[in-house]
C-alpha cells in the first residue's frame, strides 16, 4: 500500500456487527479510530508503552491491545469491544465482575472484560494460575486483582 | 431500624461502568474542541534563554502557542504554570500547543525551539541538604525547618541499655491512577464549564475563581467519571491553569488529556522520606527515646511539606514513648514537585515506627510482639506527645486477636524453614488519623414520585461511598435502596463541598446526609399533620411512614411527597411550607484515629521475587457501612503497599533524568504479583459521628510496607531499611 503524504486511507471495519468505513490518516491508531471516528468510548487509553491493557478489543478472535495498531491494519476485521459484549441483558462476564466486586474506579474494567472474554474462548475452565498469566497485561490500581481473579472463574462457571 | 447499614450491598455505581458507559474526561465531546499539548522540559535545571514557536504555529490546524504563562499560586514555585526563566525539573512545563486535532497539536510540538543553558542538579535530598549546589536559583535549598520536640531523648537515649541508629529510607513512589490526569474547558461568555478528572470539582472551583476570577463570573466543575486518584487529584497542577487560560483566550473548547509518559513526570510524586533515627531501648522492651531526623524530598516545589509534619506527629503511633524529636527539613530537588499519595505522611511514620519495634526487639533478644505490647497504648483518649489526641478504641484487644492469627502464621514459617525454606512472617500494628476536613455537605431531596435524590459535596471516584451512603439514607427513611440515587460531582448541584481524600468521605458526607435525612423525617411529620389534620406532637416517624399511633391512621413518605405534588395550578392551603428536602453540613472537632494489624508469610524465591503465601489483616475502623466496600478498600491497598515494598520506585539517574518514565519500566504490579487476602473487623472504636465510622480508604497502604518488610527481613535473615527492598542487593 502506497500513501502519499497527506493523503488519508480507507478503512472499512465491521465493529459490533456493524460495517463502518472511514477515511484516516494512515498514522492513527486503533484505539483512537474505535474512539474517535467510531465514536465508542468504552474502550481505553491507560498508556503509551502497551503495557496496560485498558484499550483490549477483539479483532478476528483474538485480544488485541488496539493501540499497538493501526487503524488502517483492521481494515476488513471483524472487531468486539466492550458496547459488543452483551445483547439487550450483561454478559455473563460483566454479570460476574457486578457480583464479585471486581471493579472500582472501572477504568480498566473494559480492558480486562475483553480480556476475559478471550481467555475464556480459548480456555472455558482456567486455573487460578492461568487466570492470573492470562491476565498479567492488563494492569487494575484500585481492586489488588483477588475480586477480578474471583469474577473470572465466576464468569467461567455461568458461561459453561 | 437497620436493614441496610453493615450489609455487603453490591455498588449502585457498576452497571454504567462494566458496560463501557462510564464518562471519564476524554470519552466527553463538544464540538470546536482545541486539543492541548504541551511541550516540557527534557533536562532536570536549566536558564530558559528564549522558546521560538514560529514554526510550530505554520503546522496545519495549530491555532495558537502559548509560552511563558505565569500566575501567582499560594505554594507554587515562581515558574508556575509555565517555566519562563528557570527549568526546574524534567516533566515541567515549557509552552503550550492548542491545535484542532491531537495528533497535529503534538507534531507542533517537535517544531517548538528551545534554547537553554544547562545548570547543575540537585538530586539526592542528603546532597540537597547541604545547601552547596542549588536546585531553585537564588533559594536555599532548605525550603522548611521544623523542630516537633517532647521530653528529653538524649539523655533517655543515653541512659538505655541498648541504642541504635539506622538509616531508614522511603522511596518516592509514584500514584498510578490507571486513567491519568485530564480537563476539558468549555468557553461561554460569563461562565467556564469544566469537566475533570479531580477529587474534589469544589476546591477546583474555589482555586481556580482565586485566579481567574477577575476574567469570568464563575466556573462550574463536573467531575468526570475517574479512573482513580490515590490522593494525586486534589491539588493544583500547572495543566489545569493552562488548560483554562487557554479555553479564555481562544473562546474555545480546550481539552488536555495527560499521556502515561507525561502523567508518571508531572503528577505529583508520593513518600520521598529519608529517616536518620537513633534511639534507646531497656532491656526489659521498653522504648525510652528516639531522635529523628527526617529529610523529605519536596522535588521543585514546597507544597509537600504537610506530609513531613504528619509523619512527624504521627511518628509515635499507638505506642506510648514520650521523649521524641523530630528534626524535619524540606528540601528542594530538580525532580517532579512531591505531594500525597494514599496515606500521606502515616505509611511513612508507621514505617518507621514499626522497623524500630522489630529492630528493637532484634537488639535486645525479645519477641517483637511482645516489646510493642510493652509500648502499647492501652488507655484511650491518649494524647500523643505532639498534642495529637487519640480519641479512642482498645488497641490492645486488637493487638492479642492479631496476635493469636500471627503465631499461627509463625507456626507454619517454622516449618517451611525447616524444610530449608526462604520463609518468613512478619507483623506489624498501624495507628492511623484521617477525616481531614473541616466538614462535608449533603442534601436529601424527596421527589414527587416518592424516589430520594441525595447530592453529597464528597466525590468519590472507584470507592463506591455513593452506595454506602445510599444504604445510610435508606436506613434512616425507612425505604427501598432502590429508591435512593446518590449523585455528586458538581458544583452547580450543591452550595459548597470538599471532596473525596483522607478517608473521610464515608464519614462525613455519610453523616451530613444522615442529619439531612433525620431533616427530611421532621418536614414529613410536619406536612403529615396538615395533611392528616393531626398535630405534630401526636406523630411519629417509623419505617418509612408518618404514623399516628393513637388513630392508627399513617402517610408514608411516598404519599406525603404525592400529595404535596397532587396538583398544578390551584392554591396550597396547608399551614407548613411545601417541600420535603433537608441539607445537612457536617464536621469532627477532632480527626479519627483508626488501628490495625497486618501480618505476612512471605517466601524469598530463587530469583530473588517474592511469593506472599498467607496474608491477613484486622481492622477497627468504627461502624462499618458496607463491609464489602471496606475489604475492597484493604485489598486494593494491600496490593498498593506491597508494591511500594517490593518494586514501586521512581528512579533518577545521578543527574537528573526519570529512568522510570513509563509503565514499560515503573514497577507497578500485575495480576501475577496478586495474592490472597483475609480481613475481618471489629467495631469497638467508633467516631463521635451520629453513624459512628472512621474510614479506611488508606489504612491497607500504611499496614502493609512494614509487615511484608519483616516478613522478607526474617526469610533472609537481613535487616532491611529501605522501600522498596531491592531484593537483589540484599541477597
Amino acid at each position: 500500500m502506497l500513501v502519499r503524504p497527506g493523503e488519508k486511507v480507507k478503512v472499512k471495519v465491521k465493529v459490533n456487527g456493524i460495517w463502518y468505513e472511514k477515511e484516516v490518516e494512515p498514522r492513527k491508531l486503533l484505539v483512537h479510530f474505535i474512539r474517535e471516528d467510531i465514536g465508542l468510548t468504552g474502550t481505553k487509553i491507560g498508556c503509551d508503552t502497551s503495557t496496560c491493557g485498558a484499550c483490549t478489543i477483539i479483532m478476528n478472535g483474538k485480544s488485541v491491545k488496539s493501540c499497538t495498531l493501526f487503524a488502517f491494519q483492521a481494515n476488513g476485521a471483524e472487531i468486539t469491544t466492550i458496547e459488543g459484549i452483551g445483547d439487550s441483558k450483561l454478559h455473563p462476564i460483566q454479570e460476574a465482575f457486578k457480583d464479585n466486586f471486581a471493579l472500582q474506579c472501572g477504568y480498566c474494567t473494559p480492558g480486562m472484560i475483553m480480556q476475559t472474554y478471550f481467555l475464556l474462548k480459548t480456555n472455558p475452565n482456567p486455573t487460578e494460575e492461568e487466570i492470573k498469566d492470562g491476565l498479567h497485561g492488563n494492569i487494575c490500581r484500585c481492586t489488588g486483582y483477588q475480586n477480578i481473579i474471583k469474577a473470572v472463574k465466576d464468569a467461567a462457571g455461568r458461561m459453561r | 431500624m437497620k436493614k441496610y447499614v453493615g450489609q455487603r450491598i453490591k455498588r449502585q455505581e457498576d452497571p454504567r461502568l462494566i458496560t463501557g458507559e462510564g464518562r471519564y474526561v476524554d470519552d466527553l465531546e463538544f464540538p470546536g474542541t482545541l486539543y492541548l499539548a504541551i511541550l516540557r522540559s527534557t533536562v532536570p535545571h536549566a536558564k530558559l534563554n528564549r522558546v521560538d514557536v514560529s514554526d510550530a504555529l505554520k503546522i496545519n490546524g495549530v491555532v495558537d502557542v502559548i509560552t511563558g504563562l505565569k500566575f501567582k499560586v499560594e505554594n507554587r514555585p515562581d515558574n508556575f504554570p509555565m517555566a519562563s526563566t528557570e527549568l526546574l525539573y524534567v516533566g515541567q512545563p515549557i509552552a503550550a500547543v492548542l491545535s484542532t486535532d491531537r495528533y497535529s497539536a503534538y507534531d507542533a510540538l517537535d517544531s517548538i525551539q528551545v534554547d537553554y543553558d544547562v545548570l547543575p542538579s540537585v538530586i539526592d535530598p542528603e546532597e540537597s541538604l547541604k545547601d552547596q549546589k542549588r536546585a531553585i536559583e537564588g533559594k536555599s535549598n532548605i525550603a522548611y525547618k521544623k523542630t516537633y520536640s517532647s521530653g528529653n531523648p538524649e539523655e533517655k537515649i543515653s541512659s538505655s541499655d541498648v541504642k541504635v541508629e539506622e538509616k531508614i529510607e522511603i522511596n518516592r513512589v509514584y500514584p498510578s491512577a490507571m486513567e491519568p490526569r485530564g480537563i476539558l474547558s468549555i468557553y461561554q461568555p460569563d461562565l467556564l464549564t469544566i469537566y475533570a478528572s479531580t477529587q474534589s470539582p469544589h476546591y477546583m472551583r474555589r482555586y481556580l475563581l482565586d485566579v481567574f476570577g477577575s476574567m469570568v463570573k464563575d466556573i462550574r466543575v463536573v467531575q468526570a467519571d475517574v479512573g482513580g486518584a490515590f490522593g494525586s487529584k486534589l491539588f493544583p497542577y500547572a495543566e489545569d491553569y493552562i488548560a483554562v487560560y487557554s479555553s479564555l483566550k481562544t473562546k474555545r473548547p480546550v481539552k488536555w488529556i495527560a499521556t502515561r509518559s507525561e502523567d508518571i513526570r508531572t503528577t505529583y510524586h508520593g513518600r520521598g522520606q529519608i529517616h536518620k533515627v537513633k534511639f534507646g531501648v531497656n532491656k526489659d522492651g521498653s522504648l525510652v527515646g528516639i531522635n529523628d531526623q527526617l529529610v523529605i524530598d519536596l522535588g521543585a516545589a514546597s507544597h509537600g511539606t504537610y506530609l513531613a509534619d504528619i509523619s512527624a506527629t504521627m511518628l509515635p503511633g499507638p505506642y506510648k514513648i514520650k521523649d521524641i524529636v523530630v528534626d524535619v527539613y524540606g528540601v528542594y530537588t530538580n525532580k517532579t514537585p512531591l505531594d500525597q499519595y494514599r496515606g500521606a505522611g502515616r505509611p511513612e511514620a508507621t514505617f518507621v515506627i514499626e522497623r524500630i519495634m522489630d529492630i528493637a526487639a532484634d537488639e535486645i533478644g525479645m519477641d517483637p510482639l511482645e516489646l510493642r505490647k510493652k509500648n502499647i497504648v492501652r488507655e484511650t483518649p491518649y494524647i500523643n506527645p505532639f498534642g495529637l489526641k487519640y480519641d479512642n478504641g482498645d488497641y490492645l484487644n486488637l493487638f492479642e486477636k492479631a496476635e493469636k492469627a500471627f503465631r499461627g502464621l509463625e507456626e507454619r514459617e517454622s516449618v517451611l524453614r525447616s524444610e530449608g525454606r526462604r520463609v518468613g512472617a512478619g507483623f506489624s500494628f498501624y495507628l492511623e488519623q484521617n477525616n481531614f476536613g473541616p466538614w462535608e455537605s449533603a442534601s436529601v431531596r424527596v421527589r414527587g414520585d416518592g424516589k430520594v435524590i441525595v447530592i453529597i459535596g464528597a466525590s468519590p471516584h472507584g470507592q463506591g461511598t455513593a452506595t454506602g451512603i445510599a444504604q445510610i439514607v435508606a436506613d434512616e427513611l425507612g425505604i427501598d435502596i432502590n429508591d435512593v440515587e446518590v449523585v455528586w460531582g458538581d458544583t452547580s448541584l450543591i452550595g459548597e463541598g470538599y471532596g473525596t481524600y483522607g478517608s473521610r468521605s464515608l464519614t462525613l458526607a455519610g453523616n451530613a446526609a444522615l442529619i439531612a435525612s433525620r431533616k427530611v423525617k421532621d418536614k414529613a411529620i410536619r406536612l403529615a399533620a396538615q395533611f392528616m389534620r393531626s398535630d405534630v406532637q401526636e406523630l411519629k416517624y417509623d419505617d418509612g411512614k408518618v404514623i399516628n399511633p393513637k388513630s392508627g391512621e399513617s402517610m408514608s413518605l411516598r404519599e406525603i411527597a404525592a400529595k404535596s405534588m397532587s396538583t398544578l395550578g390551584g392554591t396550597w392551603n396547608y399551614k407548613e411550607e411545601p417541600g420535603l428536602e433537608g441539607t445537612a453540613y457536617f464536621g469532627l472537632d477532632n480527626l479519627t484515629f483508626p488501628y490495625g494489624s497486618h501480618m505476612a508469610l512471605v517466601e524469598v524465591r530463587e530469583d530473588g521475587l517474592l511469593n506472599v503465601l498467607e496474608y491477613y489483616a484486622i481492622d477497627d475502623i468504627g461502624t462499618v457501612v458496607n463491609p464489602m466496600l471496606a475489604e475492597g478498600q484493604v485489598m486494593g491497598g494491600v496490593l498498593q503497599g506491597y508494591g511500594e515494598a517490593t518494586s514501586e520506585e521512581v528512579i533518577y539517574d545521578k543527574e537528573g533524568n526519570l529512568l522510570t518514565g513509563s509503565f514499560a519500566e515503573y514497577g507497578i504490579l500485575t495480576a501475577m504479583e496478586a495474592f490472597n487476602i483475609k480481613w475481618e473487623y471489629l467495631e469497638k472504636g467508633k467516631s463521635a459521628a451520629p453513624l459512628p465510622a472512621k474510614g479506611i480508604g488508606e489504612g491497607a497502604t500504611i499496614g502493609t510496607p512494614p509487615a511484608v518488610v519483616r516478613a522478607t527481613e526474617k526469610a533472609l535473615n537481613k535487616r532491611i531499611t529501605r522501600l522498596p527492598m531491592r531484593l537483589s542487593s540484599v541477597i
